[in-house]
């Protein structure tokens, strides 16, 4: 049940900090997203993108702020300890990530690569996990790849098993980082075209990218994250315009 | 009669080589596994006596640490009685204590650089995806720790079985101390050495083997 006013957010994550020691990585970040939306978070490198994609997932801790994803919310400046760590176990469930690079477990084949989660976590029977797995290899193309060691699949290979690795445990939310950082020019279309069906899917997404055109492509919302802050943030059109000396500066304009 | 009585002796002698193999490895293992956590760890108070232990015995000769281990620290207590003085009496218990020192100070070194060539990200994706710690670690990362050392761990092991023939410096009748005393008996010392070069070889063999079919398993 939520205590949310709007349900049409699927993600909110409202004045998340982070720092490592003493340093501030970032501070101040208030944003929502409906299911489905896709928002770019552009920054240079060092901005702390790939610690915002690791703080909404819980894989690094945030310091203070609240994330809610659907009726899953986790307030890290009012809740006990012993409660925030169940509710991140919860909501990691909620949350799937694709790393910038695809972190696929090398000593096993793809295959068990995508099953080896269902069935831990979810306690899924292997027959039934290898046979949506076959679906999946199927709908992105990999349908030979079943029983290949990951290292001997190209960038997009990867990213493509890493990204049906993810949906094998059925996530609200997916997270990009940096995903076309790996990948040769000519594969960009193509992860535009997967995100997009995902978006279909009514799966809310994130991308982490520096890349601008790649960002016009994908979203629908972008954030312009520097000087550990949110510069600006909108639909994605707010890049024809931008509003800021540092946005502008950032698109070269 | 003799030959039997002969090949039993080598026989016994091989047994011997391979319980010192086999023991040392697993408690150099044991050992070394955790000598390499307090290795890694930040604390000074941990990892610097345990970088001093290696480095006393990577820098000391094999022979010299059985000798003191066997004559040595017997003799440092004034007691000669109870279980440590009986222990140090024993060839046996003195010669695994000293072969698992060695494998541990080496596995340690060996663990810690394959804890290492696992990138942080196999742990992450691992939680990402829900796996608890225990989960992440039994499944993705020791896993491929094992596949990494492996190689090396081979090695180690060929090493330490090798090094067992030390032992016969202390009396054990391991396959050089068959050697020796058929020498002494026989005055045949070059047939005598290519048997037991023989023998080393072949048992080399069988454990490398064995240790990439685990492995593989």
């Amino acid at each position: 049940m939520s205590t949310y006013k709007d349900n049409d957010y699927k993600l909110e994550v409202h004045d998340l900090k982070k720092s490592f020691s003493e340093h501030l990585i970032f501070e101040d970040f208030t944003f929502r997203l409906k299911k489905g939306e896709i928002l770019a978070v552009l920054g240079d490198s060092g901005s702390g993108k790939s610690t915002l994609i690791q703080c909404i997932s819980f894989l690094e801790r945030p310091d203070t702020g609240k994330v809610r994803i659907g009726d899953l919310s986790i307030d890290l400046t009012n809740s006990n300890e012993e409660e925030i760590g169940i509710l991140i176990d919860q909501i990691r469930l909620k949350i799937g990530v694709v790393f910038q690079d695809f972190n696929l477990w090398p000593h096993m084949s793809v295959m068990n690569n995508l099953i080896e989660a269902p069935i831990q976590v979810n306690k899924e029977k292997k027959k039934n996990a290898k046979k949506r797995a076959l679906e999946f290899l199927k709908e992105f193309g990999l349908e030979d790849k079943e029983n290949v060691k990951p290292n001997s699949l190209s960038g997009g290979q990867k990213q493509r098993v890493a990204i049906i690795r993810a949906l094998m445990m059925n996530p609200e939310v997916m997270l990009f980082d940096e995903p076309t950082s790996a990948l040769d020019p000519n594969m960009v279309g193509r992860v535009v075209n997967i995100i997009k069906k995902l978006s279909d899917k009514d799966i809310t997404i994130i991308v982490a990218t520096h890349e601008i055109p790649f960002a016009r492509q994908v979203a629908d919302k972008v954030m312009y994250i520097a000087d550990k802050k949110i510069v600006e943030k909108g639909y994605v059109e707010i890049l024809d315009n931008p509003k800021t000396d540092k946005l502008k500066k950032f698109l070269n304009i | 009669m003799i030959a039997e009585f002969e090949i039993l002796k080598w026989l016994k002698g091989i047994i011997v080589t391979l319980e010192l193999t086999i023991v040392s490895l697993l408690i150099g293992a044991l050992i070394g596994g955790g000598m390499s956590l307090l290795s890694m760890s930040p604390k000074k108070i941990l990892n610097k006596p345990i970088d001093l232990i290696i480095f006393i015995i990577k820098g000391t000769p094999m022979l010299v640490q059985i000798f003191i281990i066997y004559y040595g620290i017997g003799y440092l207590g004034s007691s000669k009685e109870g279980f440590f003085w009986n222990a140090l009496k024993s060839p046996f218990f003195c010669a695994t204590s000293f072969l698992a020192i060695n494998s541990a100070a080496y596995m340690s070194s060996l663990i810690e650089s394959a804890i290492k060539s696992i990138p942080k990200g196999q742990y992450l994706s691992a939680r990402a995806l829900g796996m608890t710690k225990f989960q992440a670690y039994k499944n993705i990362i020791i896993p491929q720790i094992i596949k990494a050392m492996l190689p090396a761990y081979s090695n180690e092991a060929v090493i330490l079985l090798k090094s067992t023939s030390l032992a016969s410096g202390i009396t054990l009748m391991d396959i050089m101390g068959v050697a020796n005393r058929t020498i002494a008996q026989t005055y045949n010392v070059g047939q005598t050495l290519i048997i037991v070069a023989l023998i080393y070889i072949i048992l080399n063999i069988i454990l490398s083997k064995t240790i990439e079919k685990i492995g593989a398993s």
